[in-house]
């Protein structure tokens, strides 16, 4: 069952989501149920903290004369639920949501002060989120995760092609079917982490052993699935045969 | 005495040297980038080489009397020796341009000079006759303690009057070379100032004089140039602030025409909707109401925020751009929407290089969405503790060579293009402590900028 939080402070607001939502639940029959509806947000974070795992949650952006807003009561959540839903209840105009979508990632935003908009919303949010639920327990793809900075990064190990050094940084660079990411790390142990699927064909160049399309043996060179190319080291020339 | 006892002798001094030169670069340059051991290993190396290759240049000079030539000719060589194997040792330790390495590696030889000069203060006898034993005590306690003090002293110096942050103010408005050369000139200049002042000083190769009128005049530079390139920002300023005024009229001008049309629509709606009062009509009043307001925010409020967005960025170069950009887009018919969720006061990257980066993911997002009817370019600048994202994202349309991006030459938008991004990645390869990203992801090409700034 998922617990359904909502921090709203607008009591009128509050209720009409409560209502809804409760109501919602009743004729769809998720496997849901409100655990908390507050307008202070510290009431969120202690009853998340009581019953860790992964909630639902309806705040509203502007919070006023609480201690934090809904940004804020966004980071605070996500320490302590990673994978939990966030929803953001919003007037129109204070909206940056690819920001909240960036740092939180926020699944959505109900635009409020329509009342038939807010419920259209918050429907399709519980069908996107039992959708979604739904897709997880069908997929086991593998993701690497990265840290870049202040935020995290995660791509399906099968669609990285390979990591590369740079110069005397610690930089490491690494190249994806559909990124580029430039990280700080160390390749000896992105060797360890990643295992046997993963090749240490020169010092420069950690490859997918799955995505390589071709040796070129005289110029010691790899061509790679999608076209890249990357230089082997001569000893490992017998390794690499032998894998491919 | 032998070879090998002055190369041993000046291992000792040209040490002592070293220690200074790195203390005085670190006040001045600041942290060494790259903290890792292999850079340890590597600079560590490099003082040794540094220190070996000087001491063996001394000995061999000393030894082959060119040390002796007339208008200390050979001291001026040794000087330029010293000035190029500083350059280089620098190059180790950090990631500058070659005209800021020279221009620290002169200033520490100044600094240097000027420390052996107040030390000469507490010494009057220049000349030891070392075959006494009182001459020679007398010596080494100045060459050992008197010597090291004063360049302590100048140390002190540097790091009160907070050198360091001037010296990298100077460094940022890029070196002219007419100072490069006057400072590169520093070792003859001195010598023929010395000869001005002092005819009969012309064999015994130092002066106060000469290293405290050369500091003065570097300072005059510094103050000046300083000044002018002050003078040159506030310019820019205020044009940045005209320019933004300009816009900001011209959205109120907008602003007020939507207004005027809401007027209009508004009437029609206040008929309409006291039609429906007068019968009763409770639900489609409400309809009214709903369809009002929600064009209230779709006409006005769009303009309102983008203001907003725009109030949030304070670092003035890049506000700056964004209204150039801004003028642009609007111009192509450019859908756009700007997110700065907190003021965005300040970042680590040079203001300059950060335009010139900005610009040219801004200019690829404007290129590639031009002329199309659903195009879309989003951007954010994201200010959260330690950390700023610049993230812009815009559809696509053209097939993109995912691996070759960023290679000079290669754009997906044909021959002759593709400069901006590999220029872009250069730049940021200048610094330590910003990356970039680049992924596509639901049909959007997204570049995101991440800048470490704690």
């Amino acid at each position: 069952m998922l617990p359904v939080y909502i921090c709203e402070d607008e009591p009128e607001i509050r209720a009409a989501q409560r209502e809804y939502l409760e109501k919602l639940i009743l004729i769809e029959g998720y496997d849901m149920k409100i655990v908390m509806c507050s307008g202070r947000p510290e009431d969120i974070v202690e009853a998340v903290k009581e019953s860790p795992g992964r909630g639902i949650y309806f705040l509203d952006i502007e919070l006023k004369g609480e201690s934090m807003d809904g940004f804020g009561l966004g980071r605070e959540i996500r320490k302590l639920d990673s994978r939990g839903f966030l929803i953001y209840v919003t007037a129109f105009q204070d909206l940056a949501f690819e920001t909240f979508r960036y740092h939180l990632e926020a699944l959505d935003y109900i635009v409020k002060g329509n009342v038939r908009k807010m419920q259209e919303g918050i429907r399709r949010c519980l069908e996107v989120i039992t959708e979604r639920m739904r897709e997880e327990k069908g997929e086991e793809r593998e993701y690497f995760s990265v840290k870049v900075m202040d935020v995290v990064k995660h791509i399906p190990v099968d669609e990285i092609i390979f990591f590369e050094t740079a110069g005397r940084t610690h930089r490491i660079e690494l190249h994806g079917l559909h990124d580029r990411i430039d990280f700080i790390g160390s390749m000896q142990e992105l060797e360890e982490k990643l295992g046997e699927r993963f090749m240490r064909v020169h010092r420069a160049y950690l490859v997918n052993v799955d995505q390589i399309a071709e040796l070129d043996l005289r110029g010691r060179e790899i061509r790679m699935k999608n076209g890249e190319k990357c230089i082997f080291s001569r000893n490992m020339k017998g390794a690499l045969l032998e894998r491919i | 005495m032998t070879f090998f006892e002055i190369m041993c002798a000046n291992i000792l001094s040209v040490g002592m040297t070293a220690i200074f030169y790195l203390c005085a670069s670190l006040l001045l340059l600041g942290d060494i980038p790259y903290k890792n051991r292999k850079h340890y290993y590597s600079i560590f190396g490099a003082g040794m080489l540094y220190i070996f290759a000087l001491s063996l240049a001394g000995t061999i000079f000393f030894k082959t009397g060119l040390f002796a030539t007339p208008h200390n000719g050979g001291e001026t060589v040794f000087d330029y020796i010293t000035i190029c194997a500083m350059m280089l040792f620098l190059r180790v330790m950090y990631e500058k341009s070659w005209g800021t390495y020279l221009a620290t590696s002169v200033f520490l030889h100044i600094m240097y000079d000027f420390g052996w000069n107040l030390a000469d203060v507490f010494a009057p006898n220049k000349f030891y006759h070392l075959e006494h034993m009182s001459d020679r005590r007398q010596y080494l306690f100045y060459e050992w303690v008197v010597v090291p003090f004063c360049l302590f002293l100048v140390l002190l110096l540097l790091y009160k009057t907070r050198a360091g942050k001037l010296f990298g103010q100077w460094e940022e408005q890029k070196l002219k070379n007419t100072v490069l050369v006057f400072l590169g000139l520093y070792p003859v200049i001195q010598q023929a100032v010395q000869e001005a002042v002092e005819i009969s000083a012309k064999d015994m190769g130092y002066n106060p004089a000469t290293a405290v009128i050369f500091l003065l005049i570097i300072y005059m530079i510094f103050i000046y140039t300083g000044r002018e390139e002050m003078q040159q920002r506030r310019i820019e300023e205020q044009n940045i602030s005209l320019k933004q005024q300009g816009a900001y009229i011209e959205s109120l001008e907008s602003l007020q025409r939507e207004v005027r049309r809401f007027r209009h629509d508004f009437k029609n709606m206040m008929s309409g909707m006291y039609l429906q009062a007068e019968e009763g009509n409770l639900e489609a009043i409400q309809g009214y109401i709903q369809e009002m307001t929600e064009d209230f925010d779709l006409q006005v409020g769009s303009q309102i925020r983008l203001m907003n967005q725009l109030a949030n960025i304070r670092v003035t170069e890049v506000k700056g751009l964004f209204l150039e950009k801004m003028k642009i887009m609007q111009e192509e018919e450019i859908r756009w929407e700007l997110e700065v969720l907190r003021p965005f006061e300040m970042t680590r990257l040079r203001s300059t290089d950060l335009c010139r980066c900005l610009g040219i993911l801004l200019d690829n997002a404007i290129e590639e969405v031009k002329g199309r009817e659903d195009g879309r370019i989003h951007i954010m600048i994201s200010s959260q503790n330690d950390y700023t994202t610049f993230r812009i994202k815009n559809t696509l349309y053209s097939a993109v060579d995912f691996h070759r991006l960023g290679d000079h030459g290669y754009s997906s938008k044909g021959q002759g293009r593709g400069i901006g991004l590999s220029n872009y990645k250069k730049i940021l390869g200048r610094y330590e402590r910003a990356v970039p990203y680049t992924t596509i992801h639901d049909g959007y090409f997204i570049q995101e900028l991440k800048v470490q700034e704690g």
